[in-house]
């Protein structure tokens, strides 16, 4: 089932970029990047949430309760950003796009239910891509250490682009759609990212081949419910 | 037997725990059905991500089943449509005005349109000027945001368009 795939993938993105950008939460750069930050986090795991509701089950057991080869998450969302605001900027604004171009599919599937969940949460991925795609350019016209440094964090990234993509149904186009939003910001910001095509690279997390940090990552997330299933707050 | 009428009239005292405004007032209370002594509750989330939910659940699902009349009540969040702050009613416009808070359309006087945000020209909830700024599309919950008045420079809460 090619769309139940894509909707797990994009829940487990969602999952593990809330779970990652909260730890910006308090150390973000200016109050209102922090507070932007946290919202965006905030998002990110109701989305996921909205998305778990829609594949049936307990969305708590589906986020915590997988042994960490069941994610469908790629490699990109759990990598580590050393809390380089750079490299947080840079990876929210290609994450946000990605999960635009798989929601606008979404909202036009034949399934009503996801139909209604997706155009609802296009509604509040759409503020993240216009924040994110404001502070790129911001970024990227800042001056040259700025632009250095956005520069750099797209170039360390960029070997990650093709996993955002890997397992998709109809990975070309949704590639090409994919560059079509993200390029017009990067080249007002005369910025670049080198990659030719969305089977550029493999990484193996959308088929649960995860790297070290993503196995890190869930084994913290999870740790209170291994140790105790039932526990409430 | 419980009327709907009974029912949206205590749903209109109950507050978000967020904002001086009742549900019913911001627009969140989507249908109410009634069965016997069986009330059905369709709510609207204004963000998907807004902690409040589960508390505002609760205390529709407290206060009606205390009702007269009512065995049980269920309460169901919708996604469509879509909340968005049209919906927000004119006393609720007027109780987060008074808060300080403005809404897309209310500052703009009867029958005109509603301000485009990305030009931010809402009036200052306090000195009533318009040169102000959208400072930052992200504000103290899910469904508010930041504009700074260029005038008095002070910083004002606006309820966030999701249109």
């Amino acid at each position: 089932m090619p769309l139940r795939d894509d909707v797990m993938a994009l829940a487990d993105d969602k999952l593990m970029s809330g779970h990652m950008q909260s730890d910006w939460t308090g150390l973000g750069p200016i109050l209102e990047e922090d507070i932007a930050a946290s919202a965006m986090a905030q998002d990110d795991l109701s989305h996921a949430q909205v998305l778990y509701e829609w594949l049936g089950g307990d969305p708590d057991a589906t986020a915590f309760g997988r042994q960490a080869q069941a994610y469908r998450c790629c490699d990109l969302v759990t990598l580590p950003d050393e809390f380089d605001w750079a490299i947080a900027t840079a990876r929210r604004f290609m994450c946000a796009h990605f999960a635009t171009v798989l929601l606008q599919d979404f909202a036009q599937s034949d399934d009503a239910d996801l139909v209604d969940r997706a155009a609802r949460l296009l509604k509040e991925q759409a503020i993240q891509t216009t924040h994110l795609n404001a502070w790129i350019f911001r970024l990227g016209t800042g001056g040259t250490d700025a632009h250095a440094r956005m520069q750099h964090a797209f170039d360390t990234l960029s070997p990650y682009v093709g996993g955002l993509f890997e397992t998709i149904d109809q990975a070309a186009d949704r590639f090409d759609r994919w560059r079509a939003a993200v390029d017009p910001v990067l080249q007002s910001a005369a910025l670049k990212i080198d990659v030719t095509g969305p089977e550029s690279t493999t990484c193996g997390g959308r088929s649960g081949q995860h790297a070290e940090h993503f196995i890190l990552q869930q084994a913290e997330m999870t740790q209170v419910r291994s140790l105790e299933p039932d526990a409430a707050w | 037997m419980v009327s709907e009428a009974d029912v949206r009239l205590v749903l209109d005292g109950i507050d978000d725990p967020e904002l001086p405004c009742s549900i019913v007032q911001l627009g969140l209370v989507e249908s109410v059905h009634i069965d016997e002594d069986r009330v059905g509750i369709e709510l609207l989330p204004t963000f998907t991500g807004c902690p409040a939910l589960d508390m505002i659940e609760g205390d529709v699902r407290a206060q009606v089943s205390a009702m007269d009349g009512v065995a049980t009540c269920t309460v169901r969040w919708r996604y469509q449509p879509a909340w968005s702050p049209d919906r927000i009613s004119e006393a609720g416009r007027n109780r987060l005005h008074k808060h300080g808070v403005t809404t897309p359309t209310a500052c703009c006087g009867e029958g005109a349109e509603a301000v485009s945000l990305t030009t931010s020209a809402v009036p200052c909830p306090y000195c009533g000027s318009t040169r102000t700024i959208l400072d930052s599309p992200f504000g103290p919950t899910r469904c508010r945001q930041i504009h700074l008045c260029e005038a008095c420079r002070n910083q004002f809460e606006h309820m966030k368009p999701t249109n």
